[in-house]
């Protein structure tokens, strides 16, 4: 995607490195670098030796500002913290086991939060860039029960006119293909708003290059310019400085770049658009009649107000002339009362608002509840080696160290820990942050670039999860190093019977959860697996659709269909082209028409397509019963419709269909069924028993031709381009392989598996954690009672199976309840499971097996270390 | 700041500095030095190698003005001071006594 830039990462990197005044010279130093090295030994060496030089700037400390030095003084403080710090690494390398999976744990619930966060700050938080949001507005108009926001342009000219002191400004947003060259792919679109000369400046919208639209752009004649995003500018035209004055074509056209706006401007937060075009350009681009005679494109209005009495007087000069259009408008539709005002920013729509902020709520709680299991889980491994350092602890107090002076050394460690998890999480937030977005569907338009408030996010929750994760080991060692200083004989403070009890109660609900989301994983994988080899009912690889969009200003019904006549012709003439035939929603092609409602099956979906009659031979559907409608009957338009197998055999089980009236599917219908169709999918993968309903296509307007070849259906693309051009020039047609659409399919549950996948692995990561943790703990603080046994007789192998058998008691509760807890989550799930059970046994097995391994393996460690205990030297301690 | 030594690398940056003609900045300092010696040098390397030879008053600096081509940032400019050039020049004339001893130990 950035292509000639310098890798995501190595830039993250960057960002978080202390490089004080000299940041901006560095920074343009390596860009330089950068650019030289990809020009003379390309991309892949510039890109390795970026990484190189960002990392030697993170090693090479006089690179950087150059730190006050500590002075000499005994009782420094920040001398003081250094040596904190100083003990506390070493502290930690001395257990390197512990403490990477306390910082791999810590690290990925900070991810995991991190990467949700940053969503949700570029989805919603993110500020839309406008410098004073409350003095702009949105004008909505207002009706007797509610309220609007599209005027018709003509109504717009009206408010403009009839508003003295403010400019309203209009704007609607298209989706366009876009293109760096006259006639490059023209799959990729953009979202482009037109907008009247004065709204990016009424929105004060700023730039990093170039200029912002102005009203002279927005005269008819005038040139065609567009202001372009800071996020297209950077991910699709790699940050070119010299893109001002350069083309870019949307749906075919030429637009020149007059400027590139500040990175964080998005315009009103509702249109993240990447394209500013003069609305004088809305027909120029579209193809449609101008916008005073277009009745059909409608435009929203804002308006930046003056103060005071100005501000006073606009609003009522808007309502007036609101009022003014009610009283001329002859249509039956509603009357308008006046107008509205609302905050750009605000949601028009109050219940989305309310549906925004349970989502936010869900959200923080899910992040909170696994940050918080992350922190109790080091917690448990925390306090486990403090039982082994409960005698230093008395040590140091009796040799004069202040309590203070001690809490302190255990916070600085766990924030070096938390810290350590911090810098774990930031790498694993670039790797999850892209997949994430894949699943949310998230525009490209939107800038998913962490910013300062990411950074703030995941810098205070490291700092939270890291002394979240302290404060008990820190009590826990404070209150036994002072119980008993230097005896190391207080083992068992801290083993009260409640506190055993409700760790396990924690052992088993994260045996639990990790089960639920590890047999989630294994029957995502299972599905996108058995995805891959689902029977569509056709052979998708050598067909092609092609989608001229003709433009409904320039074509009437019979204008579509003498350029369909013609179009067919010429494509069926094609060598290669096997047939060729019309429908409405071709296989994969993005659209559908559903009727969704429930009968005794329950939720029960009958998809629409209206076709011409020989689009069942290109697919290759078979008649399973009665025929397909003839070409007489699709020209007449004959109350005629064709059912799949699978509608039939859910509706009339047994009875022949044909002959029957498709009104005992739907109601009111007055169609007869004439044939039976094999299923075919062309919708949804996960769809299995699509039930499809074929009609004889009436209006061609919005058809798309689907095209069999006989060879390689890539070859055809250019000659099918080449025959229908002549036809209409101004027709942007958008040629694609039907495998494609079917390949898009496939990703999604590609993307949901890895996600669960990734989730599943952090679950079980800190499952086993926290029960290592809880295990060495307990295990530890039973040592004289391992001895005792031993000492009366016990061999390893008793002392073994004890502590195994108590230690593993609460996985296994764990893992029943997550088995009801699975059952429960398969059946939500079966819709994206491509008919793989969800009780799945191969799922349920594997996940169980692979929960009772890791847990075995946390819990065998800790107690081949306590069984290995000399009974001699316990004894002698009692 | 007299009795101050050269390092190995941060002579290789002195004399990259003197021979791109003074006002030169890091970007073909680190070019000229991976090129001369042939072997990869990191930038971060070569800002280390400056900011010693600066504290060390053989280099000195200043900001050059923006430039339109690096998006308007402007680059720190080091040019050799004579006590740079001295120390440069006393450390060359010490390694060609040496060597020229050497040469003549070979003869004999």
């Amino acid at each position: 995607m950035n292509q000639g830039a310098p890798p995501r990462l190595a830039r993250v990197l960057l960002r978080i490195v202390r490089l004080g005044d000299r940041r901006a010279e560095i920074e343009a130093d390596l860009l330089d670098l950068f650019a030289e090295r990809a020009a003379s030994r390309g991309l892949r060496y510039a890109r390795r030796r970026y990484y190189g030089d960002v990392l030697s700037l993170w090693t090479s400390r006089s690179a950087r500002t150059p730190s006050p030095r500590a002075t000499g003084s005994r009782r420094d403080p920040m001398r003081e913290l250094g040596h904190d710090v100083i003990y506390a690494m070493r502290l930690l390398r001395r257990s390197p086991a512990v403490v990477a999976i306390a910082i791999l744990g810590l690290g990925l619930a900070i991810g995991v939060g991190t990467s949700v966060f940053t969503l949700l700050n570029a989805a919603a938080l993110r500020p839309t860039g406008i410098l004073d949001p409350s003095a702009v507005v949105r004008v909505l108009r207002k009706y007797d029960n509610g309220l609007g926001t599209s005027w018709r342009y003509a109504e717009y000219i009206r408010l403009r006119e009839g508003t003295r002191s403010a400019t309203p400004e209009a704007w609607l947003r298209e989706e366009l293909s876009f293109g760096t060259t006259p006639d490059g792919d023209t799959s990729t679109t953009s979202g482009v708003i037109f907008a009247s000369g004065g709204y990016l400046g009424s929105l004060n919208g700023r730039t990093t290059l170039g200029r912002v639209l102005s009203p002279a752009d927005d005269r008819p004649g005038a040139d065609p310019v567009v202001v372009i995003s800071h996020t297209l500018w950077s991910r699709t035209l790699s940050s070119d400085p010299a893109i001002v004055g350069r083309a870019i074509w949307l749906n075919g056209v030429r637009f020149t770049i007059v400027g590139v706006t500040a990175r964080g401007f998005t315009g009103m937060i509702d249109a993240n658009p990447a394209i500013w075009a003069p609305i004088a350009t809305y027909h120029v681009a579209t193809g449609g009649p101008p916008l005073d005679r277009n009745v059909s494109a409608t435009v929203n209005v804002v308006v930046r107000l003056g103060s005071g009495a100005l501000d006073a007087q606009a609003r009522s000069e808007l309502n007036a002339a609101a009022v003014a259009l009610a009283t001329d408008r002859t249509d039956s539709s509603e009357p308008l009362t006046g107008v509205h005002f609302i905050a750009v920013g605000e949601s028009v729509n109050r219940a989305d608002a309310a549906v925004f902020a349970l989502v936010m709520a869900i959200v923080v709680s899910v992040i909170g509840l696994v940050l918080l299991l992350a922190c109790v889980n080091v917690t448990n491994l925390l306090l486990a080696s403090a039982v082994t350092r409960q005698r230093e602890l008395g040590v140091r107090v009796a040799l004069g160290a202040s309590r203070w002076r001690i809490v302190r050394q255990l916070m600085t460690e766990s924030l070096l820990l938390g810290l350590a998890g911090g810098a774990c999480g930031l790498l694993f937030t670039v790797w999850l942050v892209p997949v994430l977005a894949r699943i949310a569907r998230v525009p490209g338009a939107i800038d998913l670039d962490p910013n300062l408030r990411v950074y703030l996010f995941l810098g205070l929750t490291s700092i939270l999860a890291g002394l979240g994760a302290g404060v008990v080991p820190a009590r826990h060692a404070m209150r036994d190093s002072f119980g008993s200083p230097l005896t190391g004989s207080s083992a068992q403070s801290g083993s009260s019977r409640r506190s055993r009890s409700s760790r396990s109660v924690l052992v088993g609900v994260q045996a639990a959860a990790s089960l639920v989301l590890m047999v989630v994983a294994a029957l995502l994988t299972r599905g996108m697996v058995r995805a891959t080899q689902v029977d569509i009912g056709f052979d998708a690889r050598q067909l092609l659709t092609v989608n001229p969009a003709l433009a409904r200003g320039r074509y009437d019904a019979a204008g579509a269909k003498a350029y369909w006549d013609v179009a067919l012709d010429r494509v069926r003439a094609l060598p290669g082209v096997q047939s060729a035939s019309l429908a409405e929603f071709p296989p994969f092609g993005g659209g559908v028409k559903v009727t969704m409602f429930r009968n005794a099956r329950g939720r029960y979906t009958i998809y629409h397509n209206d076709t011409r009659a020989d689009y069942f031979a290109t697919l290759g559907l078979r008649a399973v019963r009665g025929r397909t409608y003839t070409a007489a009957e699709a020209a007449d338009r004959a109350p005629v419709a064709v059912i799949s197998e699978r509608l039939a055999e859910d509706y009339f089980s047994g009875e022949n269909p044909v002959g029957q009236s498709l009104d005992r599917i739907l109601e009111g219908s007055h169609a007869t069924i004439v044939g039976v169709v094999s299923t075919a999918i062309t919708a949804r993968l996960g769809d299995l028993g699509s039930a499809t309903i074929y009609q004889p296509m009436q209006d061609t307007l919005g058809a798309k031709m689907v095209v069999r070849s006989s060879g390689s259906p890539e070859a055809l693309v250019q000659s099918i381009r080449s025959a229908l051009h002549s036809l209409d020039p101004r027709a942007r047609l958008a040629i694609t392989l039907v495998s494609d659409g079917l390949e898009r399919q496939l990703s999604e549950p590609r993307a949901l598996a890895t996600l669960a996948g990734a989730l599943a692995c952090l679950a079980l990561a800190l499952a086993v954690v926290g029960l290592y943790g809880v295990t060495a703990f307990v295990v530890g603080q039973r040592t004289q009672e391992i001895g005792v046994r031993m000492a009366l007789g016990a061999s390893h192998r008793d002392v073994m199976r004890l502590l195994l058998r108590d230690s593993l008691r609460p996985v296994l509760f764990g893992l029943l309840a997550g088995v009801a807890a699975a059952l429960l989550a398969g059946r939500a799930l079966a819709g994206a499971l491509f008919g793989v059970p969800p009780a799945d046994p191969l799922a349920f097995g594997s996940a169980i097996l692979v929960l009772v391994v890791a847990a075995t393996g946390a819990v065998i460690f800790p107690t081949r270390r306590a069984s290995a205990v000399d009974p001699a030297a316990v004894l002698r301690q009692l | 700041m007299k009795g101050e030594r050269l390092g190995e690398f941060e002579e290789f940056t002195l004399l990259a500095v003197r021979a791109l003609g003074d006002h030169t900045y890091a970007v073909p300092v680190q070019r000229y030095v991976e090129e001369a010696t042939g072997r990869n040098v990191s930038i971060g390397a070569v800002y280390a190698a400056l900011a010693r030879l600066e504290a060390k008053s053989f280099l000195r600096s200043s900001m050059g003005d923006a430039t339109a081509r690096r998006g308007g940032k402007s680059k720190r400019l080091y040019a050799v001071t004579p006590l740079g050039l001295r120390t440069a020049r006393e450390l060359h004339r010490v390694r060609a006594r040496i060597w020229s001893a050497i040469a003549e130990g070979r003869q004999s």
